[in-house]
């Protein structure tokens, strides 16, 4: 029963290992990891394709600049609000060229860069794509009985006493499984932005 | 059973029960909802939850984007130090490019890939980022050329401009160094492509691969080439963002492989018009990027792709690119660290190679070559032994910016002092503090004055006014001018002074142009050449010049009207002609002094109220007489110094205050007074002589300090004793001679390393000795001669590589043992000999000796064997002294044997000839020339037999005696053919030899090839 229960403290935050300049693995990660993300992100605000990279790519390498120099630094906010404002500067930055901004607007324009910075759907976006990558890339861990408990239960919205019946468990296994898979996604959350600290590690200790 | 505690739950959650009590607890939970709802809040992770929000999940494996993938594999899996633009192939790749493939038309031809238009497309030779290149055939022109095609996965996402604009941006672009475009199109499948130069001489980082031998010739030629290139491409203003060895093509040529530049897939307009299309972002090989480039993408310009070609350099040279690393740490790292010197990671790097590879990637664009034909200026200058105009990071601002990184530290050192101690270094310091009081005071003022230009000029820097910087760096260089180059003892200050403010000037010269800025730049290094000049390094000088001249003269190109362009140009060339004109190159000098006259009669003229612009154009007429004099164009030079007295008579009529006109009426005068001194005009040189001589004693009263009054007064009085010898009038020209050499004394010993007048003191001895050998006062000439050779020999001491002090030394001690030998002294006569023969030695051996100059030693070999003569009339004395006599015999002989050579007695040359080679010379250089010597002679007699068969006395010669003097010549040459002078002497002989009709002793192939 042991068998597929994750440790939760081992891995080191991502963020934190790529002030290590020498850390090409974080870095591909870190790529891997955010560059979807954002790419997707200017798809849904209408950029074409190669736009989107291009605009990540300057989110990243901005990214790249800044992190050694601890210009993101985790107790001033969180990571998520400080990619947001990179990317809505880049993405300004990339209007600005291509004109979409236009002058005769400028009475407005305000208005116009309030509305790039649209942090609700950054911070939706944010999460939705963060935490399908996080369930993604954990999944492996887990025996397929106990995965399938917790895709049920808490992706599919289905309720724990039909899990349990058609899956054939007590009730009590269905919470034990649900309850591991989602501290090891707040792990793997935290491992890759910094953000959800770990339960029990800072305010269960005494 | 009783409801558990939540800390059983949790337990349980945790998998923290007993197997027992975890069975227990899981019956109580089938059944009681209360605690069902408990764990399933327990079990809850409110912060997930929340992020989860209510919209489906998928968790499905992430799909990415083919576009974002290949941004991802760009910036993730790279390697960045070496540049692989997804040049590796991967099965997606090859599919894309069948994809590509099936597009082009069926070709008819075998072995054709496809047909595009009118090109045959016959293999793929390449692909980069953006493009697949082919080779093809242009069925329409007969030609094979490349054939670059848009990538497929490309066309969708991406609007053809840039790649349409890249080709007409290259189509526009015609330079031997730069891959020549041939027309761009679209084909009817839909694909973009150019058809352009087929280079197939692999690339630069082909050539690095195969890893030939370090040549750092080679490099610079191609990175030189590439530059002409890249500047080509500047001058339409098009910016290349992607310099790197792989984008430098090598093209076979008649002049071996050239360097083509070529990929200008990232090309984009330097004025931003076309910039609506361009993306911005970081495009390019990291590696190779500019630190501007990476902080902004968008302010790109010229000079990031000098840097860039000069990491191109500095890999060629050392195999290594500056920085390496994951993107990150490269982009960190090209951001924040200075660049390695390319010596230290290969020390076989040439020095200046290196210097100006640094210079070229220097962080600050401002720093770096201001356009990429100035970088290729000088690695061609370079290339052809030239000094280069990049210089090395000065160790003072290597300091300043020490200080600047570390202010605390450099508090402790105290102000001033400290300052200036790290600025001029503790040596030059100690030095101007360890000498006399006036020039203490004198050197701190110097001092202060320099912190304070160096203050200014970082307030400057800090608050970004460029003027300001350029105002305070002029002021500074006028100042050495007008304060500092008429006083004593300055001459290491006004160096250094100078110095700080070209290296000033070089940091600020960047950004925009300047005609202030360039007007400083160009007397700065007026002034600084004016500086070497003095200290002997006239090549060094020479360069100065001619470097301002160079700057100069695009000024006034570009502004012929301006009067400040006329007066810069006339400037620079009046100095270099003054550098020929003090060589005896006349004929150099003079069209270069008639232009400046020009130039600055016009100035003259515009501006009558000018005295500055009245005494620059009086200077230039007066070099013009000057030089008709020193051709013994006395007429000629009568008349002209008549006329440039009548001009400065004028002028100071004029500007009656003006010290510098009166001066330049002082010199007038005493021009005019020599030449009637030459031509035997006594009276009339009398009058000038002593009319310029208490010009100038006025003007010292004036001014007691001033340097340059107190050097003219003392030449004129020079003169003048001369005329006073010469008029007999002894008491006063010993007076009158004394006198200049105590002016000369005194300037020297204020300014130890004014070598001009060393040597002038030297020559004034020399002066004083005349005078007194026509007053018959054969002592007092004797002590003089001996003063004046002991004042060539300290010369020759302190400046061992240069060539006019030992022939001054050599002609003084002849003279000196000329007098010695008439006054009796044999034994101190033998002792100047012996100085002749250590200062012939010294001037064959002088480095900067004209090579080939062996008239000269020819010269003083024969005053030798006059002097020898003299000896032999004694010759008891030759036996007391074995240690000099062989050697002087031995010279004797070498003469002897000309001489009876020249006059055709071949037996006499022969038997001479032989002589010398029995006896060998303890003296290298004398016995290298000895054999030379001996060549000549052998040649002469040669000569001689050939003629008529016999020689000047009448007597015969056998063809033996021919065939004899000629092996040897022929022997001797090819012994000595590695002397530079021997060429001529060996043209002679074969020529001898064609006239004769004697069997010849070379052939003629193996005579060329000697030759060679």
């Amino acid at each position: 029963m042991n068998r597929d229960a994750p440790e939760l403290t081992t891995h080191p935050s991502l963020l934190i290992r790529l002030r290590d300049l020498q850390d090409r693995q974080a870095w591909a990660m870190f790529v891997e990891v955010y560059a979807p993300l954002i790419f997707s992100y200017c798809r849904s605000r209408n950029l074409q394709d190669s736009d989107a990279a291009d605009v990540s790519q300057e989110v990243l390498t901005a990214v790249s600049r800044a992190l050694p120099t601890f210009e993101y630094q985790s107790e001033r906010g969180r990571f998520r609000d400080w990619l947001g404002v990179v990317t809505h500067r880049e993405l300004l930055q990339f209007w600005k060229r291509t004109n979409r901004i236009r002058r005769n607007q400028s009475a407005n324009g305000q208005d116009q860069i309030e509305n790039i910075a649209d942090t609700q759907n950054w911070e939706s976006h944010f999460h939705t794509e963060l935490l399908q990558l996080a369930i993604h890339r954990i999944q492996r861990e887990f025996e397929a009985e106990t995965w399938s408990i917790f895709r049920r239960l808490w992706i599919e919205n289905e309720s724990p006493n039909n899990v349990a019946r058609s899956m054939q468990v007590n009730i009590g296994s269905v919470y034990v499984a649900k309850s591991r898979v989602l501290k090891r996604l707040r792990s793997e959350v935290l491992m890759l932005s910094d953000d959800l600290p770990l339960k029990g590690t800072t305010d269960g200790l005494p | 059973m009783v409801c558990p505690d939540s800390s059983d739950l949790i337990a349980l959650l945790d998998g923290a029960l007993l197997e027992t009590q975890a069975l227990e607890l899981g019956q109580h939970l089938e059944t009681c909802v209360v605690c069902q709802h408990r764990l399933n809040q327990l079990s809850d992770d409110t912060e997930l939850q929340q992020w989860r929000g209510t919209g489906p999940i998928h968790v499905s494996q992430p799909t990415v984007h083919a576009t974002c993938q290949a941004m991802i594999d760009r910036l993730a899996n790279r390697d960045t130090s070496v540049e692989s633009l997804s040049n590796t192939p991967t099965t997606d790749d090859a599919r894309r490019i069948e994809s590509l493939l099936r597009g082009f038309e069926t070709s008819s031809f075998d072995g054709d890939i496809g047909l595009l238009e009118h090109y045959r497309i016959r293999r793929q030779i390449g692909q980069g980022g953006m493009a697949v290149v082919f080779e093809a055939i242009d069925m329409q022109l007969d030609r094979v050329v490349a054939i670059k095609v848009l990538r497929p996965e490309l066309i969708a996402s991406f609007s053809h401009e840039r790649f349409i604009r890249e080709a007409k941006a290259l189509a526009g672009v015609k330079h031997p160094n730069v891959v020549s475009v041939y027309g761009v199109s679209v084909s009817k499948g839909g694909f973009p492509f150019i058809a352009m130069e087929l280079v197939e001489g692999g690339s630069l980082r082909d050539s690095m691969e195969c890893q030939e031998s370090f040549d750092p010739h080679q490099t610079a030629q191609w990175i030189s080439q590439a530059a002409a290139g890249l500047h080509a491409v500047h001058q339409l203003g098009l910016i290349h963002r992607d310099i790197k060895p792989s984008n430098i093509l090598l093209a076979d040529s008649s002049n071996g492989r050239i360097a083509k530049l070529a990929d200008f897939g990232l090309v984009r307009f330097a004025n931003g018009v076309q910039q609506a299309t361009a993306t911005g972002v970081l495009l390019g090989t990291p590696a190779y990027m500019s630190p501007e480039y990476i902080a902004d993408p968008d302010a790109s310009e010229p000079r990031c792709d000098i840097y860039s070609l000069g990491v191109a350099l500095f890999e060629m040279l050392t195999g290594e690119v500056p920085f390496r690393g994951t993107i990150p740490t490269l982009l960190q790292r090209i951001g924040r660290d200075e660049a390695p010197s390319p010596r230290s990671l290969n020390d076989r790097v040439p020095f200046d190679l290196g210097t100006i590879c640094l210079k070229a990637m220097h962080r600050e664009p401002s720093r770096r070559y201001e356009s990429a034909e100035h970088f290729s200026d000088d690695l061609n200058r370079w290339l052809r032994g030239e000094p280069i105009r990049a210089r090395p990071i000065s160790s003072w601002e290597r300091t300043l910016n020490w200080s600047r990184r570390n202010r605390r530290l450099a508090a402790m050192f105290g102000t001033v002092a400290g300052l200036l101690v790290a600025l001029v270094g503790l040596s030059t310091y100690a030095a101007i503090s360890n000498s006399i009081a006036e020039r203490r005071i004198q050197a701190e003022k110097v001092l202060v004055l320099r912190a304070n230009h160096n203050l200014e000029l970082e307030a400057a820097k800090a608050t970004r006014q460029r003027q300001v910087a350029i105002d305070a760096l002029n002021s500074l260089v006028t100042k050495v001018q007008t304060e500092l180059a008429s006083r004593p003892g300055t001459i290491p200050i006004r160096q250094a002074l100078l110095e700080t403010a070209l290296s000033g000037l070089e940091r600020i010269t960047a950004d925009g142009e300047s005609s202030s800025l360039d007007a400083t730049s160009i007397e700065a290094h007026i002034r600084k050449g004016e500086v070497l000049d003095l200290l002997g390094q006239t090549k060094n000088a020479m360069s100065e010049f001619s470097l301002a001249e160079s700057m100069a003269r695009k000024l006034f190109d570009a502004d012929p009207s301006s009067l400040q362009s006329q007066r810069n140009l006339a400037n620079a060339m009046m100095m270099q002609a003054e550098v020929h004109r003090k060589a005896f190159a006349y004929d150099l000098a003079l069209p270069i002094f008639e232009r400046v006259r020009e130039l600055r009669s016009k100035l003259a003229e515009s501006a009558p109220n000018d005295s500055q612009a009245t005494h620059a154009f009086l200077s230039s007429t007066q070099r013009i007489a000057d030089i008709d004099y020193y051709r013994n164009d006395f007429s000629k030079a009568e008349k002209a110094y008549g006329e440039v007295v009548a001009l400065a008579l004028k002028a100071t009529d004029l500007f009656p205050n003006d010290r510098v006109l009166q001066h330049d009426l002082g010199i007038a005068y005493e021009r005019l007074g020599t030449l009637e001194t030459t031509v035997g005009q006594y009276t009339q040189a009398s009058q000038h002589l002593n009319n310029a001589c208490d010009v100038m004693d006025r003007l010292i009263a004036l001014d007691p300090d001033n340097n340059s009054f107190q050097m003219s007064l003392a030449y004129m009085a020079n003169r003048l004793a001369y005329l006073q010898s010469e008029l007999e009038e002894s008491a006063a020209a010993t007076k009158t001679a004394k006198r200049s050499l105590s002016l000369y004394q005194s300037i020297s010993s204020q300014d130890p390393l004014d070598t001009d007048t060393k040597l002038k003191i030297g020559t004034s001895w020399n002066r004083l000795y005349q005078v007194h050998m026509n007053a018959r006062e054969w002592s007092e000439a004797l002590s003089a001669l001996q003063q004046s050779a002991d004042s060539f020999e300290e010369l020759c001491r302190l400046y061992p590589t240069a060539s006019k002090y030992p022939v001054l030394a050599i002609e003084a001690y002849q003279l000196l043992f000329e007098l010695q030998l008439r006054m009796g002294e044999c034994p101190k006569g033998l002792n100047s000999i012996r100085k002749c023969v250590q200062f012939m030695e010294r001037y064959v051996t002088a480095s900067d000796a004209v090579a080939g100059n062996y008239d000269l030693g020819i010269e003083v070999g024969s005053k030798m064997v006059r002097a020898m003569e003299l000896i032999q009339a004694k010759e008891d004395l030759l036996k007391g002294s074995t240690d000099i006599a062989p050697d002087v015999l031995f010279i004797a002989r070498m003469f002897a044997m000309y001489d009876a050579a020249r006059q055709g007695d071949v037996k006499q040359a022969l038997q001479l000839g032989k002589r010398l080679e029995m006896e060998p010379c303890s003296h290298s250089f004398i016995a290298a020339n000895t054999q030379l010597v001996r060549a000549r002679a052998f040649s002469l007699c040669v000569g001689q037999i050939a003629k008529g068969g016999e020689d000047l006395n009448g007597t015969k010669h056998s063809e033996s005696d021919l065939s004899e003097a000629l092996n040897a010549c022929i022997d001797i040459l090819r012994k000595i053919a590695w002397k530079p002078d021997t060429k001529p002497d060996a043209i002679a002989i074969r020529n001898l030899r064609k006239e004769s009709d004697f069997e010849p002793i070379l052939s003629t192939q193996e005579f060329e090839e000697w030759l060679k």
